[in-house]
């Protein structure tokens, strides 16, 4: 059973994407599940996309070399939700989930003298 | 690039490249024919009509971890468009080594073609599935 795949996107047009989460305008993130037609409807809406996929990075960990990068290294790329579906479910690659942002030390101010 | 055996072409089926398992690749682009031929004429008369292109590749069957079964298998189940890629020679895309890139659906796949004695070689073949049609990037 494939697991759902969340992208995240980023708004190409000029227009106010809107969905249960909130809205989003020109050049804004957001992620979303959306099924591989929905995806495909908006990338290739009036040419050019409504939106456009933010690329993530990737680990290969098949034996094959995907996006010209061998088994064990790692690459960046914008896949489509069936690109990534039949590469992650035939082992091919895995995402590499960033890192949540460490939390800032508390730095305290030196008395001044 | 001058005039020599093929002996090194690139294939990537979905960016994952399957070049050490390919035996033949065959890479098509088509116009279809259409007859505008009118009374009076003396000869038949023809335009060209829609585009297609076709990506046919003879791989050996391999069913181990990430090789030629597990590359295929899943597309012929699926109507997601990959992308399928061909460059005369290993390497990077450039103007002597140009490739042949489609957006493409795998229609055919052939599961196993065995002879005894012979090696198990098997057909894939991608047709077009989007209106770029088949591209040549040099870059």
């Amino acid at each position: 059973m494939t697991d759902p795949i969340i992208n995240r996107y980023r708004v190409r047009l000029p227009v106010t994407l809107t969905d249960e989460n909130g809205s989003y305008t020109q050049g804004e993130e957001f992620d979303k599940e959306y099924t591989a037609e929905e995806e495909a409807d908006l990338l290739a809406f009036r040419g050019g996309g409504l939106v456009e996929i933010v690329p993530r990075e990737y680990k290969v960990v098949g034996d094959a070399n995907v996006h010209e990068t061998p088994p064990g290294e790692t690459f960046t790329a914008a896949l489509t939700i069936g690109e990534e579906a039949h590469l992650v479910d035939g082992g091919f690659i895995q995402r590499i989930e960033p890192e949540p942002p460490k939390p800032k030390p508390k730095t305290r101010k030196k008395k001044e003298a | 690039m001058a005039i020599g055996a093929s002996t090194n072409a690139q294939v990537f089926i979905n960016a994952v490249d399957v070049s050490d398992h390919v035996h033949k690749v065959t890479v098509e682009d088509t116009r279809d024919s259409v007859d505008i031929t009118a009374m009076g004429a003396t000869s038949k008369a023809v335009t060209k009509g829609l585009g297609d292109a076709k990506i046919t590749i003879d791989l050996y069957q391999d069913f181990a971890t990430s090789k030629t079964h597990q590359t295929l298998q899943p597309l012929i189940g699926s109507s997601t468009t990959v992308a399928v890629e061909v460059r005369p020679v290993n390497g990077a895309r450039t103007a002597t080594n140009p490739a042949a890139l489609m957006s493409g659906l795998l229609m055919n796949y052939t599961f196993l073609d065995a002879t005894v004695g012979d090696a198990s070689m098997i057909t894939a073949e991608f047709i077009n599935g989007a209106q770029a049609g088949m591209t040549y990037p040099t870059s």
